[in-house]
């Protein structure tokens, strides 16, 4: 296979869940007599919730691809917004300087929070999944204690709330895409990132750094859920402060997205594999909102949805295998038919 | 690096613990008390003429009270509003609460009203209750005072001769009646296409049904005087989630010209700027009154607020300490049962009262019920106290007898 053509396959594998899903959909809901799906208002807001979870399942996989579970993903949302926003929305700025300033504030502290996770991970040495729980906590607990436990209120401020726009969205995607596509598949940091997640022994054996790449992994991490904080506040306004680890349910809108990016990584790269998975999401969401499904079955059909793709991923090597079993078996048929004559 | 860690560790909780502590002078700050009527305490020490016996540092009673406070969610606008409420009946009354955290089964309430017994309380306010009848009898086994649950008839029904049952406020179907009013305030502004948003109510959250049931039931009423109005859409859950805002964008796709919340609708401010319906859409719904909802009370978006007054559950605390003081067979029902106190509950439509409402309702602030109010359901302080007294006080609510009050 010619490298040009092995590409062109590549991208239609990686592009190919994503259509056919959009397509499904569509057919579903225009036989159910549901039309509207997938256009106009309604391809907006799969828009918005693409990147909205796309960026929460980028950060969830930085971590979780190399084992360390990251309850405290949803805490550095919340703090990065507390924070960031209430500095943005003191500061005067003239419009769409403001947004923009935000933007760097949120996810300056969403970073700052990523390296303080990272930092306890690695000077602690507890299980990961222990650390993010004390984590999530002490975030949860000082997002209540700042600004009279008022949350982030900016729903009078129609011009830092400028990042649902499409045009926007996508742009503030793209430029977020591009940088982790080059610190992934071009830099030491991501060689040793993906050395780390195939096998750790050896690749500390080798001279790798585990700690230093954990802590960036983290600080990245953080830096994204700030930026999914910025798509949060830009839809609804407000934002809360949480306790009692609830804060923890923002993840849950990352694993179908992550795990798709992960069956799509060999065939591309694993940040724009959960971008589409994060669009296939989406357009589930939406379908089934269409179709007038209560709140039990869209959950309901998110948690088959997740568990059918781990089914699958968890098993396509069978295909793989009978594929090459049948090659040989031909192959025998062959040799032997060719013996007998 | 472990043993720096664990000495910084330490050191935090330490300074933590020390934080939690009487700020030093403290005493000689605290307001005393003063007879009924007068809000201006006599200072610490000096000898009061008439009334009941005081702490040293001239609260009423003179013995510390410890209450037990069953809580859902530290975050909630509500409780804190409620915080600071007990925070500034404290520098008038000699109690002291214990708040629980974020509990969400009947299983940590259990497990915290143990732990107030074990700490001393003579109380439990039950503002959130999962454990129903059960968590009323277990304080009444471990010798505490129960408040609350007045809206649930199976807690009367099995503990309402209970003595350490103390009973709770009444405002009728509270949720049911929110939602009412929700309603009528949309029909009162003249809309007649709604989105319902119904927060957890296919998720079977108890007080959500409620509301909503109401809500149904004034679009029927209207429907049946004539007047034109329908359900356009439904939204359920919460912000969050991918669900919720292909709802919220469905839901602002249609006609609509009102949108009825059964939560705070705060959330919908952005959507419904973003969709430029703005003009459009009147918004009426259940919620907390706050500084920030005067403006938008003025602009016209919101037409109506039905609004819980969080120092209603204050009254558990007079309540309480009448009980603690040897009151509790006066506090009760003529047949000997556990009273329920009228209350009132605030239907805001007007950008004036919103203003009111959250000017007295927070730090600072005046309050729905303050010092003078309370001081008069002591029964130290008015023998004479009847549980009409009560209900009138509770009940009384509107801004203008509010102000009649002071």
């Amino acid at each position: 296979m010619s490298k040009s053509t092995r590409i062109l396959k590549n991208i239609v594998i990686t592009l190919a869940p994503a259509v056919i899903v959009y397509l499904f959909f569509l057919l579903i809901t225009n036989l159910f007599g549901e039309p509207g799906f997938g256009v106009g208002d309604n391809l907006r807001v799969i828009g918005y919730n693409m990147v909205y979870s796309g960026f929460i399942a980028l950060a969830v996989s930085y971590n979780l691809t190399s084992g360390r579970f990251d309850f405290s993903v949803g805490s550095v949302l919340i703090l990065s917004l507390i924070v960031g926003g209430n500095i943005a929305k003191e500061i005067d700025v003239p419009e769409p300087f403001g947004a923009v300033l935000m933007v760097v504030l949120v996810v300056l502290v969403g970073m700052l929070c990523g390296l303080i996770s990272g930092l306890f991970y690695i000077l602690l040495r507890l299980p990961p999944m222990v650390t993010s729980l004390g984590v999530a906590m002490i975030f949860e607990a000082i997002g209540f204690a700042l600004f009279d436990s008022e949350g982030l209120r900016l729903y009078t401020r129609q011009d830092l709330l400028i990042w649902t726009k499409p045009q926007n969205s996508f742009i503030l995607l793209a430029l977020v895409l591009i940088v982790l596509i080059y610190l992934l598949n071009f830099t030491k940091f991501g060689y040793n990132c993906r050395s780390l997640q195939t096998g750790q022994k050896n690749a500390v054996e080798v001279g790798v750094n585990e700690k230093t790449n954990s802590v960036v992994c983290y600080i990245i991490a953080g830096g994204l859920m700030g930026f999914a904080g910025i798509m949060y506040i830009s839809q609804n306004g407000i934002i809360a402060p949480q306790t009692g680890l609830s804060s923890s349910s923002f993840m849950m809108n990352a694993f179908l997205p992550m795990f798709i990016g992960n069956a799509l990584a060999k065939y591309s790269d694993r940040n724009i594999g959960v971008i589409v998975g994060a669009f296939c999401q989406a357009c589930l969401s939406s379908a089934l909102v269409y179709l007038g499904a209560g709140p039990s079955m869209q959950t309901v059909m998110n948690g088959v949805a997740v568990m059918l793709f781990l089914i699958y991923v968890s098993n396509n090597y069978k295909f793989a295998l009978h594929r090459a079993w049948r090659e040989k078996k031909e192959k025998a048929l062959g040799m032997t038919s060719a013996a007998k004559q | 690096m472990k043993k720096f860690l664990a000495l910084l560790l330490a050191l935090v909780m330490v300074i933590g613990l020390a934080a939690c502590g009487e700020p030093a002078g403290n005493e000689s700050q605290a307001p005393a008390s003063a007879p009924a009527g007068n809000s201006e305490a006599p200072e610490s020490g000096e000898p009061v003429a008439e009334g009941p016996e005081l702490s040293a540092d001239g609260r009423y009673p003179a013995e510390t009270v410890k209450i037990g406070f069953v809580n859902y969610d530290t975050t909630a606008q509500q409780f804190l509003s409620l915080q600071d409420y007990f925070d500034y009946l404290d520098d008038y009354f000699n109690f002291e609460i214990m708040y629980s955290e974020s509990l969400d089964s009947a299983e940590a309430e259990f497990a915290f009203i143990e732990q107030c017994a074990a700490a001393g309380c003579q109380g439990i306010i039950g503002y959130y209750n999962e454990g129903r009848e059960e968590s009323v009898k277990l304080a009444s086994s471990l010798g505490m005072y129960y408040w609350g649950q007045g809206q649930d008839p199976n807690v009367q029904e099995a503990c309402g001769d209970d003595p350490y049952y103390l009973g709770s406020y009444y405002v009728g179907n509270a949720d049911y009646e929110y939602g009412k009013s929700v309603i009528d305030s949309l029909v009162a502004a003249d809309c007649h296409k709604i989105i319902v948003v119904t927060g957890g109510k296919d998720f079977g959250v108890q007080m959500f049904i409620d509301r909503y049931q109401g809500m149904m039931d004034a679009i029927q009423e209207a429907q049946d005087g004539g007047y034109d109005i329908e359900v356009v859409y439904e939204v359920p859950g919460w912000p969050g989630t991918e669900d919720f805002t292909a709802e919220q964008t469905s839901a602002l796709a249609t006609d609509a010209d009102g949108l009825a919340s059964a939560l705070s609708a705060l959330m919908w401010i952005q959507p419904i700027s973003a969709a430029g319906k703005m003009n459009s859409i009147k918004i009426a719904a259940v919620d907390t009154p706050t500084a920030d909802m005067v403006d938008l009370m003025a602009s016209g978006l919101f037409v109506g607020v039905a609004a819980e007054i969080p120092d209603v559950f204050g009254l558990g605390v007079p309540m309480i300490i009448n009980a603690v003081q040897g009151y509790g067979e006066e506090q009760r029902n003529e047949d000997g049962t556990a009273p329920l106190i009228d209350c009132g509950f605030w239907l805001i439509t007007t950008a004036e009262e919103m203003e009111y409402y959250s000017e007295i309702e927070q730090e600072g602030g005046t309050w729905c019920f303050d010092a003078d109010d309370v001081r008069s359901i002591l029964y130290d302080y008015n023998p004479e106290l009847t549980l009409d007294d009560m209900s009138a006080l509770y009940s009384a609510v509107t801004m203008e007898e509010i102000q009649a009050r002071r």
